[in-house]
């Protein structure tokens, strides 16, 4: 008993009836991960996805990226630059996305912090493997003070438990993309629903006519072509 | 007409660190001293004085070489804070400052008021100083010169007093004061006894016409001073720093002075340089740029700080100066008033805050190209004006990669191909077929197989990611 008072005194164990209730929330753009989520994404803290790098993460936020057009979108150390003629195209303006490019860790989270708590960004997009747990706590504190979200892409699976306000796992099926949420706060893990990009992204969703797992495409074969 | 003359006894030793110790300024040329602080002057040195009789007098006398140009640039100083107050100023370099006071007594309401002014202004400066009036120029200078504050405004004690300053104070050559000594001759009362045209007889004309200013049958020329349209500052430091991080209380309080110069004009300014005099070393120079019109000192200091953080200085620096960008009229942004959420900055803060910290080259903006080849379109820079898309185009990746990358796992294509060709007019053409690809763990790329030559076999190349 003595050692779980301490654990309780210091944060260490959170109890299931002082759950808060999630903090407010913005509608995702899909209805199915809508209702999955209660509402929508957090409008503020820290959330994290786990991903594949190219199937689609990114067009799964672009709706919540177009929620404020007045407020900056910052990319923290994509894997790529942002191609103007995309975003252009879904009506993101040039000036209301911000790329930066540094490899340094520290500097990546120093800007992620400064970014979230200037209040003048919507998103905060950050692509890092390995982050600590007093990091992710600072960053919920720089969230809350600028009112906005950071997004954290991972590939590769942790074993760490990070105070994340909204944790999910994205996979790659056929006809779109296979969200579940593997974190809440003040919620259960739920899915996983499935978004078709059948309607918004005909050319990125596999008909039904060709199967999922077609025959590997190698050099060779083009060339007859 | 009423005249303020402001002496200068200390300039550049008061511009230093104030200290107990006995310390003085010692002209390098002659060894004398020039300028003395107070414990100096209680161990009974006095200006003028042999450097070796100094050192005699006073053991632990603490010496700095005079630099009359320093000196003058401090009084420059001097002049465009007091200008504040005053309006018609002179310079006497390299240390007085003469004001028109009585075009100024109407707008103060009597004296007593437009020096206070003054002497607000002269003490945040925290330097010493000997103010006296007159009722020509040259008789205000007179009196400052030779330690004699005098605040009065009734004319008659005006024309007397002068009269009693000794005749060395003045600015009679050495040789006419040698020849009026012989004569019995020590103050200006006695000297005036005698007629102006006998004297003429027997001094040179620079002294006669010297006489005839202090007596008001000349009128001595007057050129006003203006201050300068651009902010400057040089700052000597009391001892060299070697880290960039000392250096920032000093370069502080020159910021505050930005401040304030860009709030009496209502300007704002984009950027400043900041040069750190290094010994033996060319100076470094340090840019912050704010991104839109600024004056706040507190703002400038964020941007400091963080620019700090990577400046390395080679040698400890001895000085610096801050030279801002010229100023020019603030327009109010519009900000909600009911927008709560608005944080403590705004856009155009954090990417100055992030250039500062990052580099301009970590925002990752290349110039604007509207062009169809993905190498050559990249995001304009905030602000520099819009692209517009061209939505003619198949669908383009939302991530690119700056260099194509090497793509050797199993791909299934989905679109494709479309090429993408020339560029004659730039020398750098490109053949390329793009493809639309979705790879095992179902990301979808846009690649395209570059042709091989004799010596490689064709190969695929990873482009863009449609994250």
């Amino acid at each position: 008993m003595h050692t779980i008072d301490q654990l309780l005194k210091s944060r260490l164990i959170h109890r299931g009836r002082d759950l808060a209730p999630p903090g407010t929330l913005q509608p995702s753009g899909f209805t199915p991960l809508d209702q999955l989520l209660g509402g929508g994404f957090p409008r503020v803290g820290v959330c994290r996805i786990r991903s594949t790098p190219g199937i689609g993460e990114l067009r799964l936020l672009l709706p919540c990226l177009l929620s404020e057009t007045a407020k900056l979108s910052v990319f923290i150390s994509p894997p790529g630059s942002a191609y103007p003629d995309f975003w252009q195209a879904r009506g993101v303006a040039a000036e209301q996305l911000l790329s930066i490019e540094t490899q340094s860790v520290p500097q990546k989270l120093w800007t992620a912090r400064e970014c979230l708590q200037s209040g003048c960004c919507n998103a905060v997009i950050l692509w890092q493997e390995a982050i600590r747990l007093s990091d992710v706590k600072r960053l919920q504190l720089a969230a809350a003070k600028g009112q906005s979200c950071l997004w954290i892409m991972q590939a590769q699976p942790t074993t760490l438990s990070l105070p994340l306000t909204l944790s999910l796992r994205l996979q790659a099926r056929a006809k779109g993309l296979e969200v579940s949420i593997t974190k809440r706060k003040g919620g259960w893990p739920a899915g996983p629903v499935c978004i078709g990009w059948q309607q918004l992204w005909p050319d990125l969703a596999l008909s039904s006519a060709i199967p999922n797992n077609s025959r590997p495409l190698q050099p060779h074969h083009l060339q007859s072509i | 007409m009423l005249w303020l003359y402001l002496h200068f006894p200390a300039l550049q030793l008061n511009s230093l660190a104030p200290t107990e110790q006995p310390r003085a300024l010692v002209c390098e040329r002659s060894h004398t001293l020039v300028q003395l602080n107070g414990p100096a002057r209680a161990a009974g040195l006095t200006p003028a004085m042999g450097l070796a009789m100094a050192s005699s007098l006073c053991r632990q006398l603490e010496v700095i070489p005079y630099n009359a140009e320093l000196n003058t640039r401090r009084l420059h100083e001097m002049a465009r804070q007091l200008y504040a107050a005053s309006a018609e100023i002179m310079l006497f370099e390299p240390d007085g400052l003469l004001f028109k006071a009585e075009s100024m007594l109407r707008y103060y309401g009597g004296f007593t008021r437009y020096w206070s002014t003054l002497e607000r202004l002269l003490n945040a400066e925290q330097v010493e100083v000997i103010p006296a009036t007159g009722l020509r120029p040259a008789n205000a200078r007179l009196m400052a010169r030779a330690g004699q504050a005098c605040l009065d405004t009734a004319p008659e004690p005006l024309e007397q007093q002068w009269q009693w300053i000794a005749l060395q104070h003045s600015e009679l050559p050495a040789k006419t004061l040698s020849q009026l000594h012989q004569l019995g001759l020590f103050r200006f009362a006695e000297l005036l006894q005698l007629p102006m045209s006998e004297l003429a007889n027997r001094l040179d004309r620079d002294s006669i016409s010297y006489l005839r200013t202090l007596t008001g049958q000349k009128a001595s020329p007057v050129h006003y001073f203006a201050p300068p349209a651009y902010f400057e500052h040089y700052r000597e430091l009391p001892w060299e720093l070697s880290t960039s991080l000392l250096l920032r209380e000093y370069v502080q309080r020159s910021l505050t002075s930005l401040e304030q110069f860009l709030k009496a004009r209502a300007q704002v300014t984009d950027a400043f340089s900041l040069t750190l005099h290094q010994h033996q070393l060319a100076p470094k120079v340090v840019r912050i740029e704010a991104g839109r019109g600024e004056c706040r000192a507190r703002v400038w200091q964020r941007l400091l700080d963080v620019k700090f953080e990577s400046v390395h200085l080679d040698t400890p620096a001895s000085g610096f100066t801050l030279r801002a960008d010229p100023g020019y009229c603030d327009s109010p942004e519009h900000r909600d008033l009911f927008d709560q959420a608005s944080g403590p900055c705004n856009r155009a803060e954090l990417i100055a805050l992030l250039r500062a910290k990052l580099g301009a080259e970590a925002l990752g903006y290349v110039p604007l190209a509207d062009d169809h080849r993905p190498e050559c379109v990249a995001f304009p820079q905030p602000g520099t004006g819009t692209v517009t898309a061209d939505t003619a185009l198949a669908l383009r990746p939302s991530l690119l990669l700056k260099t194509p990358r090497l793509y050797r796992d199993p791909l299934s294509i989905v679109t494709g191909p479309e090429r993408i060709t020339t560029g004659w007019w730039d020398q750098n053409s490109v053949i390329r077929d793009y493809y639309i690809a979705r790879n095992r763990q179902g990301a979808w790329l846009w690649v395209f197989l570059a042709q091989g030559d004799k010596l490689s076999s064709p190969a695929w190349y990873l482009h863009g990611y449609f994250s």
